[in-house]
């Protein structure tokens, strides 16, 4: 994206808010993960415990909503224009793909998109950003924020590798995959209490019948689902960013910064 | 009929959504989605609610149903089985208590939206200090989901006329990129031409710009909100501990 306008002032650094924030809600979503894996609760047959779903909820949330205080003040205008751009094509690259029957979401093109051209925070800030307004129409989503977080800082994180190798997006991808379905699956298993769609759903009681804690099984289901989704989204959005006329392109700082090295 | 305050509805939803997760009751997830239902139909928008609800919620039911009902080992009392399906009481009593309580987290958030004056949330959040960023996101979101989605369609209907498409897998993969490519180039345009607008007009701005909209709230709807999330808190801590069983 092209420059801003107005130079920085000399020496400016981010404040300790924005420092902190992100941090601290990088520690609140690790400690509900690491609560809810620790402190198991007992087994849907005989009635789910009630403290997970409300935690799972309300902490993933909150650490989703204390990163994006940090990062968004402190993103240039050139990026926060982009955001939204990211956010409207995971919505309609979404459907299109639901439509054509690919049994895929591919409902994260956009924040991955956002992440290769303008780097983690701003990946970071799409994948929550995208959670809380498309809730607005699908709130089944809200809890997964934090995992849509995870999905765009990473794929700004190995943006400047893959844009310069294009086989190693799908690679970069299927791992993210592994980190987004660790994360996500306590939200599926104690707020749903499973998944949120059929086809999943199925893998998820095939693992139950064979005898898997709820935990257990949705983390599998994930497992299979997910790194294959986020392999095939980092492809495409990698794909897309190297279709782009070098001109529009070079406007970006990870594209930029991979041309340069 | 006068709106609440967008703040003071998200923490009546907020509250609501975390008091029937906590306590897991399946006659208090029933009272909220009817509760829902009885408000969106006082605000014409109970048929929306129904639609938008069964929307969103069928694949979870499926799933729940999957998940806990139809394969139970563990349940005693059988109403059918037959190779690997075991459906039991327990399991659909599990299945059924999940499936309200998802029905009354997704009814509270989806009345609260549909209700809402989008508007008045961005004015709201720009108001209450949160960064300009934030409301302009959200703007910009609801703006270009209907614009980019015509965008999408004029684009396909545009290869379509050159012959694109077909059947077949690599037909599919070629419309697809056909459609994303151009969608994708003209959408980071767009955005760049709005970056440089919103620098020569020094977004974000401080506080002090004159605002043309002001969105208030009535002098209970502050206290009832905090009093609504405080209680909400004391709920589910007090249900955590094991003091109201």
């Amino acid at each position: 994206m092209s420059s801003p306008l107005v130079l920085p002032a000399a020496g400016t650094r981010a404040p300790l808010r924005s420092r902190l924030l992100p941090l601290l809600g990088a520690a609140v979503i690790a400690a509900t993960y690491t609560m809810l894996v620790l402190l198991q609760p007992t087994e849907a047959a005989a009635g789910l415990s009630n403290w997970p779903a409300a935690v799972a909820f309300a902490g993933y949330l909150a650490g989703a909503i204390l990163l994006l205080a940090g990062v968004l003040p402190q993103l240039p205008v050139s990026v926060v224009a982009v955001i939204p751009v990211g956010m409207v094509l995971n919505i309609v690259l979404g459907q299109f793909v639901g439509s054509t029957l690919v049994p895929l979401y591919l409902d994260s093109i956009g924040t991955v998109l956002v992440g290769l051209l303008a780097g983690r925070s701003a990946g970071a800030a799409t994948g929550v950003l995208g959670s809380l307004v498309w809730s607005l129409f699908n709130p089944t989503v809200l809890p997964f924020a934090a995992g849509a977080a995870v999905i765009g800082f990473l794929a700004g994180a190995v943006g400047p590798w893959v844009l310069r190798r294009a086989w190693l997006a799908p690679v970069a991808g299927f791992l993210a995959g592994v980190v987004a379905a660790v994360i996500s699956a306590p939200v599926a298993a104690f707020v749903y209490g499973g998944t949120s769609g059929a086809a999943t759903g199925a893998i998820v009681a095939m693992f139950r019948a064979m005898g898997d804690s709820l935990l257990a099984s949705v983390t599998k289901q994930a497992l299979i689902s997910d790194p294959a989704d986020k392999a095939v989204a980092f492809l495409v959005a990698a794909l897309l960013v190297l279709a782009l006329p070098r001109r529009v392109r070079l406007q970006f700082p990870l594209p930029r910064r991979a041309a340069r090295d | 009929m006068t709106r609440l305050h967008p703040f003071t509805g998200l923490a009546f939803a907020t509250s609501a959504a975390l008091v029937c997760l906590a306590a897991d009751r399946w006659w208090l997830s029933l009272a909220i989605i009817l509760a829902c239902l009885a408000l969106a139909a006082r605000r014409r928008v109970g048929g929306r609610l129904a639609v938008a609800g069964g929307a969103v919620l069928a694949p979870l039911w499926l799933s729940q149903l999957l998940v806990h009902a139809a394969f139970d080992r563990t349940g005693s009392q059988v109403l059918l089985a037959g190779g690997p399906v075991r459906l039991t009481v327990e399991g659909l009593t599990t299945a059924g208590g999940l499936g309200l309580r998802a029905g009354a987290f997704a009814a509270v958030f989806l009345l609260f939206s549909l209700t809402l004056d989008r508007h008045a949330l961005i004015r709201a959040l720009d108001q209450a200090g949160l960064p300009a960023q934030l409301g302009y996101i959200i703007a910009a979101v609801l703006a270009l989901v209907p614009a980019t989605m015509e965008r999408a369609r004029s684009i396909a209907q545009a290869q379509a006329v050159r012959g694109a498409g077909g059947r077949g897998l690599a037909n599919r993969l070629s419309s697809a990129r056909l459609l994303a490519v151009p969608l994708v180039l003209a959408s980071l345009q767009d955005a760049t031409e709005r970056s440089s607008a919103l620098q020569l007009r020094g977004f974000p701005a401080g506080r002090e710009r004159t605002q043309l909209r002001t969105v208030t709230a009535r002098r209970w709807e502050l206290p009832a909100g905090a009093a609504a999330l405080c209680l909400a808190a004391l709920l589910v801590v007090l249900l955590t501990l094991g003091v109201i069983r």
